[in-house]
C-alpha cells in the first residue's frame, strides 16, 4: 500500500462505517423497543417504527425558544456530526479499520458538551436540570471509559482502535471479559438506559438525556434523535469488536456480517437488563459507576501482570 | 528565518530596551504634579499609551528574535553588557528552551498590549494608568530576563523584580481589603517559594565555585546523589509554589484575580509557565534528571494538582476565580507530563521522555493562548457588567456576540475538544502516558502511567463540565441581573486581542506540524539531545496527533455540512418558529433558571469528601413559616489543604513567634551581645 493510498483507504473505510452505522443505527433501536414490548406482553411498534419518526420529525415544522440564540439550532447539526466521525473510529470493518481511541472519547465530549450548551440555551429550567444531570454522569464515566480502553492500548502498545481488536476472540482471557464488564456500564451511560437514565420517559424527576432534548423540534429533534441512536451503535460496536474481539478477523464481509450481527444481539442484552432492573436512584450512580471502575481498573492490573 | 545571529542577538537587545523605556514612559506624568487634574488625566493617558505602543514592538522584536533561535535549531545566542558587574549579571543566553518560553511570553505581552489601552479606559479618574502600564512593562521585562538569564544570580534578581512588579498589579485595587489580603498572601507565598529556589542553588553553587547553568550542570554530574536529591526537592517546592501546584497554590486563586484582567491574563497564562521554565532548566539540564521517583514525585503532584484544581475552578461562581483555579489545573497537567518524561527517562526511554516533554511544552504554550484569551473576555463581561459574578449574568451572547464566541472558543480549546489546540496537547500528553505504559519495565510502573493517564482523563470531563457552566450560565438563557441585561459589547482594541488569540487557538489546532516541530526540537534538546540525532528515533506517535486533527476537522465539517443541507431537503426548507419556551403555563422569568450552584449540585455530593460543602439556609417570614419572605442560601468548601496543612501551620508559627518573644527584651545591649554572639558563632563555623 502506497503512502499515498493508506490515508485513502482509511478514509474512505471510516466514511463507509459511518455510512453504514447511520443506516443502521434507528433500526437497532426499533429491535430493542420491540424485544422490550415483546418481554412486557405488548405487541410493540413495528421495528422500522424508528424510521417513520425520523421521517415524520424531518417534516415537521421546527420551533425555538425566543430566548435562544444561534447555539441551540447548530447543536443538533453538531451532535450528529460528533457521532458520525466518532463512528467512523470504530474498527467495525475489522482490525484495519477504525481510528484512534482518544478521537473516539474526546468526540464524544464535543458532543456533550454541545448538547448541554444547547440545554443551558433555552433558558427554560428542564433544559438546565438535563444539563446538569449529564455533566453529573459523564465526569463518573470518563474514568472507567479510558481506564477499560488504555489498558488494551498500553498491551498493545498503541492507541489504534482497530489494532486493539486483534488480539482475538475473547476466550476466557480474564482482562479483556473484565474490561468488557467494565465497559458495559460505560454502554449503559452513554445509551442512556436503565440504571442511569430513561430512554422512554419526559419525566422530570428522572430524564437526562431527554430533559437536554425537550426544546428541540422539527429537522432538529430528528437530527438528535438520529445522533443519539448513532451513539448507540458506535458504544456497542466498540464493545463487540474491540473487547469481545469479533474485529479480529481483518476485513471482510464475514467480519462486517459478525460485528453487525454482536452488536444486535449486545443491544437485545442491554433491553433485557432494562426490563429486568429498576431505575437506580440518581444520588446512588456514583457506587454503581464507582463499582464499574474498579472493575476497570482489574482489568488493567489483570492484562498488565498476566500479559494477553 | 534569514536573520544571522547578529542581528538577532540586536533583536533581544532591543526587546529588552524597548520594554525598559515603555516602563520609564508609563512613570513621566508623576513629574507633572500639578493640581490641574484634567491635563493630568490626559497625561496619564498618554503615557500609558506610549508605554503600550513600546511594549507592542518590544513583543513583536521579541518574537522574532525566539522565531531566530527556534527556526534553526542549535543555534544560541549570547548578549553581554559591557558592564562590569560581578558573576554574569550582564550575560544573557537565549537558546532553543528560552526562546520558546520567549515566545510564550512575547505573545502573551502583544495581545496585553492590544487589549489594555481600551480597558484602562475604565480605570482612567481612578487610577494613575500610566504606572499600570509602567509596571506591567516591568513584569514582562523581568519574565524575559528570567528565560533569558545564563546565570543563578541574574536570574534571583529577575525572578524578585518579577514577583514584585505583579504584586504591584496586584494591588491595583488595594482599597478593597480583600485585594490586600491577597497580596499580602502572595507577597509570603511568593519569598518563601524563593527562599527555597535560592537554597537549590546555594547546593549547586557551593559545588561549582560559579553560578551559570553550565558550571552548574558540570558540578551537578558530580555531586553526591542525597545532595542533588536535596537540590531537586528545594528547586520543585520553589518553582511550584510559582506554578500553583497544591497545595503551594493558595495565593495563586486569590492574587491572579485580583489584578486588571489583562494582567491576570499574564500572570495566569504566562508567568505560571517561567516555574515550567525553571523546572525544565534546572531539572531536565542542570541536573539531567533524576532517579525514577524524582519523576514519580512530579508527576503524583501534577495530578492532584490537576483533578483538585479543576474541581474546584468546577465549584466556583466567581468566573475569574474560575479560571485561576484552571490555570491550577493546568499547570498539573503539563508539570504531570514533566514529571513522566523525567521518569521515562529515568527508565532509559530516551523518545519517549523527549516526546512527553514536547507534550509538556506545546501545551504551556497552548495554555498561555487561551487562558489569555479567555481572562480577557471575562474582562470585557466585567467592563460592560461590572460584575464576575457567574449568578448576576447571563443572556450576554445576545449582547456581547463576539465576546461570546471568543469565550467558546476559548472554553472549548481548554476543554480540550477536538479540533482545537487543547485537544492537541491533552492528546499528546495521555498518549505518552499510555506509551510509558506500554513500555516501562515494571507492571507497577505502568500501572501507575496508565491511572496517572485515567485522572488526567477525569479532570478532563472535569474541565469540560467547568467550561459547560461558565459558558451557558453567563452568556446562555436569560440575564438574572439589570447589569447583564444592559451590557454592550466590548471596545475594538479589546476585540482584537481576543481575535489574535483565538485565532492562534485553531491556527495550532489545524495546522499543528509547525509548532509540533518546534517542540520537539526543544524536547529533545532538553531530555539530553541525544533523540532526534542520527540513529536515535524519535517516538513515531507524536507525527500520526498531528495528522489527528486536521482529518477531524475536515470530517466534522463536511459531516455537519452535509447533514444541513439533507435536514432542509428533507424538511422542504420549512422556516424556524420562534416562540416563548414552556415553563408549566406561567411567564419563564430569569430566576426560575438553573443557577450555576445548581448545576453542579450532582458533583459537589458525588464528591462531597473532597469538597467538605457547607451551606446554611435561613428563612425570615411575616407570621407564618409556610410563606418566607426572605430565603438566604450560602454555600461554601472546606479545602482540605487549608484544614490541614495551613492552620497548623499558621499556628505552628504563631507559637513559635510567642515563644521567640522571651529574647525580644528591647534593650540595645542584649542585641548586640546577640550580634556578637552569632559573629562567633559564624567564625567558628566558617573557618
Amino acid at each position: 500500500m502506497g503512502t499515498l493510498n493508506g490515508p485513502l483507504i482509511q478514509a474512505a473505510q471510516g466514511a463507509l462505517q459511518a455510512l453504514l452505522i447511520l443506516a443502521l443505527a434507528p433500526g437497532l433501536n426499533g429491535i430493542i423497543k420491540k424485544f422490550k414490548a415483546r418481554l412486557q406482553n405488548r405487541v410493540g411498534p413495528p421495528v422500522l417504527q424508528p424510521y417513520y419518526d425520523l421521517r415524520k420529525y424531518f417534516a415537521k415544522e421546527p420551533v425555538v425558544s425566543r430566548h435562544s440564540s444561534w447555539i441551540l439550532p447548530m447543536v443538533p447539526y453538531l451532535a450528529l456530526a460528533a457521532y458520525t466521525v466518532a463512528s467512523a473510529q470504530v474498527p467495525l470493518l475489522g482490525s484495519g479499520a477504525g481510528g484512534d481511541l482518544l478521537a473516539f472519547i474526546y468526540l464524544l465530549a464535543l458532543a456533550r458538551v454541545g448538547l448541554t450548551l444547547g440545554a443551558l440555551d433555552t433558558g427554560s429550567n428542564f433544559g438546565g436540570m438535563g444539563a446538569s444531570r449529564e455533566l453529573a454522569v459523564s465526569v463518573l464515566v470518563e474514568p472507567v471509559l479510558f481506564l477499560s480502553l488504555a489498558g488494551l492500548a498500553a498491551s498493545a502498545g498503541t492507541t489504534r482502535l482497530g489494532a486493539l481488536a486483534a488480539g482475538g476472540v475473547t476466550t476466557g482471557d480474564p482482562g479483556r471479559l473484565l474490561g468488557a464488564a467494565a465497559f458495559a456500564f460505560v454502554a449503559i451511560a452513554e445509551m442512556g438506559r436503565i440504571p442511569v437514565d430513561n430512554p422512554d420517559t419526559h419525566l422530570e424527576l428522572t430524564m437526562i438525556h431527554e430533559g437536554m432534548l425537550l426544546e428541540y423540534s422539527g429537522r432538529h429533534l430528528a437530527l438528535l434523535t438520529w445522533a443519539a441512536e448513532v451513539k448507540q451503535f458506535a458504544v456497542l460496536a466498540v464493545l463487540a469488536n474491540v473487547f469481545l474481539g469479533l474485529g479480529s478477523f481483518g476485513h471482510g464481509a464475514l467480519t462486517l456480517g459478525l460485528s453487525i450481527a454482536a452488536v444486535g444481539v449486545l443491544g437485545l442484552a442491554f433491553g433485557l437488563i432494562e426490563f429486568l432492573f429498576a431505575k437506580v436512584r440518581f444520588f446512588r450512580l456514583p457506587r454503581l459507576l464507582g463499582a464499574s471502575f474498579l472493575l476497570a481498573a482489574l482489568s488493567v492490573v489483570t492484562v498488565l501482570f498476566l500479559g494477553r | 528565518m534569514a536573520l544571522g545571529v547578529s542581528a538577532a542577538t540586536r533583536l533581544l537587545g532591543v526587546t529588552l530596551v524597548l520594554y525598559l523605556v515603555g516602563a520609564l514612559a508609563g512613570l513621566l506624568p508623576a513629574q507633572a504634579a500639578s493640581n490641574d487634574g484634567g491635563r493630568l488625566a490626559t497625561r496619564r493617558r498618554a503615557a500609558a499609551r506610549v508605554s503600550h505602543a513600546l511594549s507592542l514592538l518590544a513583543a513583536v522584536t521579541g518574537l522574532a528574535a525566539a522565531a531566530a533561535v527556534l527556526l534553526s535549531p542549535g543555534r544560541e545566542l549570547t548578549l553581554g553588557l559591557s558592564l562590569r558587574l560581578p558573576y554574569s549579571l550582564s550575560r544573557l543566553r537565549l537558546d532553543g528552551l528560552s526562546a520558546f518560553f520567549l515566545l510564550i511570553i512575547s505573545v502573551g505581552s502583544l495581545s496585553a498590549s492590544l487589549y489594555a489601552p481600551s480597558y484602562l479606559r475604565s480605570y482612567e479618574g481612578r487610577k494613575p494608568t500610566g504606572w499600570l502600564a509602567s509596571a506591567c512593562n516591568l513584569f514582562v521585562l523581568a519574565m524575559v530576563v528570567v528565560v533569558t538569564a545564563g546565570d543563578a544570580v541574574l536570574f534571583l534578581v529577575a525572578w524578585e523584580v518579577m514577583s514584585v512588579a505583579s504584586y504591584l498589579l496586584v494591588m491595583t485595587e488595594h482599597e478593597d481589603p480583600a485585594v490586600r489580603g491577597a497580596g499580602f498572601l502572595y507577597v509570603i507565598m511568593t519569598h518563601a517559594g524563593t527562599a527555597f529556589i535560592t537554597a537549590g542553588f546555594l547546593i549547586l553553587m557551593r559545588a561549582a565555585g560559579a553560578s551559570d547553568w553550565a558550571s552548574f550542570g558540570l558540578a551537578a554530574a558530580a555531586m553526591r546523589p542525597g545532595l542533588r536529591d536535596l537540590a531537586f526537592v528545594f528547586l520543585l517546592v520553589g518553582f511550584g509554589t510559582k506554578a500553583g501546584l497544591i497545595p503551594l497554590h493558595i495565593w495563586l486563586p486569590r492574587a491572579h484575580p485580583a489584578a486588571p484582567s489583562h494582567v491576570s491574563a499574564l500572570m495566569s497564562g504566562v508567568m505560571v509557565k517561567t516555574a515550567v521554565y525553571g523546572l525544565l532548566r534546572l531539572v531536565f539540564v542542570v541536573l539531567g534528571g533524576g532517579p525514577g521517583w524524582w519523576g514519580l514525585l512530579l508527576m503524583g503532584l501534577g495530578l492532584s494538582s490537576a483533578v483538585l484544581g479543576v474541581l474546584y475552578a468546577l465549584m466556583e461562581s466567581d468566573l475569574k476565580r474560575l479560571l485561576a483555579f484552571s490555570t491550577i489545573e493546568n499547570v498539573g497537567i503539563i508539570l504531570t507530563g514533566l514529571g513522566a518524561a523525567l521518569f521515562a527517562r529515568s527508565l532509559g526511554l530516551g523518545p519517549l521522555a523527549s516526546a512527553l516533554t514536547a507534550a509538556a511544552l506545546l501545551h504551556a504554550l497552548n495554555h498561555a493562548l487561551f487562558k489569555s484569551l479567555l481572562f480577557q473576555a471575562v474582562g470585557a463581561v466585567h467592563h460592560a457588567t461590572h460584575t464576575r459574578n457567574l449568578e448576576e449574568l447571563g443572556g450576554l451572547i445576545h449582547r456581547m456576540p463576539q465576546t461570546a464566541l471568543l469565550f467558546l472558543g476559548g472554553a472549548a480549546a481548554i476543554s480540550a475538544l477536538p479540533p482545537t489546540n487543547g485537544f492537541l496537547s491533552e492528546v499528546l500528553t495521555l498518549k505518552g502516558l499510555i506509551h510509558l505504559g506500554a513500555s516501562a519495565p515494571l507492571p507497577a510502573a505502568k500501572l501507575a502511567a496508565l491511572l496517572a493517564a485515567t485522572g488526567l482523563a477525569f479532570a478532563g470531563a472535569l474541565a469540560a463540565a467547568a467550561f459547560v457552566k461558565a459558558f451557558g450560565i453567563s452568556f446562555l438563557g436569560l440575564p438574572r441581573s439589570d447589569r447583564a441585561a444592559s451590557a454592550a459589547e466590548a471596545p475594538f482594541g479589546m476585540r482584537l486581542a481576543m481575535w489574535l488569540l483565538l485565532a492562534l487557538c485553531l491556527v495550532i489546532g489545524l495546522v499543528p506540524g509547525p509548532v509540533l516541530d518546534l517542540a520537539r526540537s526543544v524536547g529533545d534538546a532538553v531530555t539530553g539531545g541525544v533523540v532526534g540525532a542520527a540513529g536515535v528515533p524519535r517516538a513515531p506517535f507524536v507525527g500520526n496527533v498531528a495528522s489527528l486533527t486536521p482529518v477531524l476537522a475536515v470530517a466534522l465539517v463536511l459531516t455537519a455540512a452535509v447533514a444541513w443541507w439533507l435536514a432542509r431537503v428533507w424538511s422542504g426548507g420549512r422556516p424556524v418558529r420562534v416562540a416563548e419556551p414552556w415553563a408549566c403555563g406561567v411567564d419563564l422569568q430569569p430566576e426560575m433558571q438553573y443557577s450555576g450552584v445548581a448545576l453542579v449540585k450532582p458533583l459537589r455530593l458525588f464528591f462531597r469528601t473532597l469538597l467538605r460543602p457547607e451551606r446554611s439556609v435561613t428563612r425570615e417570614d411575616a407570621g407564618s413559616p409556610y410563606f418566607p419572605t426572605v430565603v438566604r442560601y450560602e454555600a461554601s468548601l472546606n479545602p482540605v489543604y487549608e484544614r490541614y496543612l495551613y492552620v497548623p501551620l499558621r499556628r505552628g508559627l504563631l507559637a513559635a513567634s510567642w515563644q521567640l518573644r522571651r529574647i525580644q527584651t528591647g534593650s540595645v545591649q542584649a542585641y548586640l551581645a546577640y550580634i556578637v554572639a552569632a559573629l562567633a558563632l559564624l567564625l567558628v563555623l566558617a573557618r
